[in-house]
């Protein structure tokens, strides 16, 4: 034991190790100097942060209007959409562009108009076009029907 | 002994509220208008414990130039930490805590990279008017060599293990109490006690004699 205490009263010696008072000024300027110029880098918006976060750490008795805070919000913008939403509906425009989107997502989906896009009429030849029609016929070449079936073809 | 333990600094006001105890940082006010951005406020904190973690870090390091850079450091972490700082425990405990998890984590990357050489030993001080005033007035070593008294005690230092360093430091160099370096180093009483007594029966080998 009373060696031990004879190891400390030695050790306790190095607390006398110590710079002097210049030293300690220095370092305070030195820390100053560095600490401003690290404030200077930072960009405004992260000292906007840090700035906002002090101000919601320093609310200490009324943590509660954090979350009510967030609900608030929270309803603030479902209200905002749902009516935006109720808004859009009314409107006419609005419903062209739901009409088209309709018939978009119509026309995506649907199989047999997809198939309609893609259907190719075949003609017949010109002289099968008109029955009995001789192939002599001297204006078989320029049109579809001769002059003589015009006025019945218009009765039909 | 014990009673000295415990200074002015470190010391946070009881103040009863209702049934419950609330302790009252000493540096309240300070930590408040450091955190609002006054600059001022916290050059005033940098002052205020420059000068003990400096004691603490450099008994650890045994190196003058490590010592001011990792305090630097510290001060930098503890500025920019500080809007983290929920007052649990005391600015003191805390940023003695911050200054010595870096000298720890310091002193494990320099003991990979090399040993540590005579020469990384500062031995600046060894000049120093208060040491050669307090070595010639205690009895043991009052015929020693302060030079040599000083290398030994370096050199025994050094050869402690990084832990047991820091819990010498802080209990027979700076005058902590346990219950403060078991805070600060976040372990029990009793290892910081444990760690203490194998540390003091290491020492008393490599001082044995300047203990005659």
């Amino acid at each position: 034991m009373k060696d031990s205490e004879e190891v400390q009263r030695l050790v306790r010696l190095k607390r006398y190790e110590t710079p002097g008072e210049e030293y300690f000024s220095s370092f305070a300027d030195e820390f100053k100097d560095r600490q401003r110029s690290e404030m200077l880098s930072r960009s405004s918006r992260s000292l906007l942060a840090e700035r906002v976060t002090v101000w919601f750490d320093g609310l200490h008795g009324a943590k509660w209007l954090v979350p009510a805070g967030a609900a608030a919000a929270a309803i603030g913008v479902g209200i905002f959409v749902s009516s935006d939403k109720v808004e859009s509906e009314g409107s006419p425009q609005s419903a062209l562009v739901g009409h088209v989107t309709a018939v978009n997502e119509v026309s995506e989906n649907d199989p047999a108009q997809l198939a309609e896009e893609n259907i190719h009429i075949k003609l017949p030849k010109p002289d099968q076009r008109v029955p009995n029609l001789k192939s002599s016929f001297p204006g078989n070449g320029f049109g579809l029907l001769p002059a003589s079936s015009r006025g019945n073809l218009r009765e039909l | 002994m014990e009673t000295a333990r415990t200074t002015a600094v470190t010391s946070s006001r009881e103040v009863t509220d209702g049934k419950k105890i609330r302790r009252i940082d000493p540096d309240q006010d300070l930590i408040v208008r450091s955190r609002q951005g006054e600059t001022a406020a916290f050059d005033e904190l940098v002052e205020k414990y420059t000068k003990k973690l400096y004691g603490l870090v450099y008994h650890m390091t045994s190196n003058h130039e490590d010592t001011n850079d990792i305090l630097q450091d510290v001060f930098a972490k503890a500025y920019r930490a500080l809007k983290r700082f929920r007052g649990k425990s005391t600015f003191y405990t805390w940023i003695y805590s911050i200054a010595t998890n870096m000298t720890l984590n310091f002193l494990k990357k320099r003991n990979r990279r090399r040993t540590m050489s005579l020469n990384d030993v500062d031995l600046a001080i060894e000049r120093d008017k208060d040491f050669i005033e307090a070595t010639s007035k205690s009895d043991p070593v009052r015929e020693a060599n302060i030079s040599e008294l000083q290398e030994r005690l370096n050199m025994a230092m050094q050869q402690l293990s990084d832990d047991h360093r820091a819990v010498v430091t802080m209990f027979d160099i700076q005058g902590m109490p346990h219950a403060e370096i078991s805070k600060i180093i976040g372990v029990s009483e009793g290892t910081v006690r444990s760690r203490l007594f194998y540390a003091h029966r290491q020492l008393q080998t490599y001082l044995e004699d300047f203990r005659n």
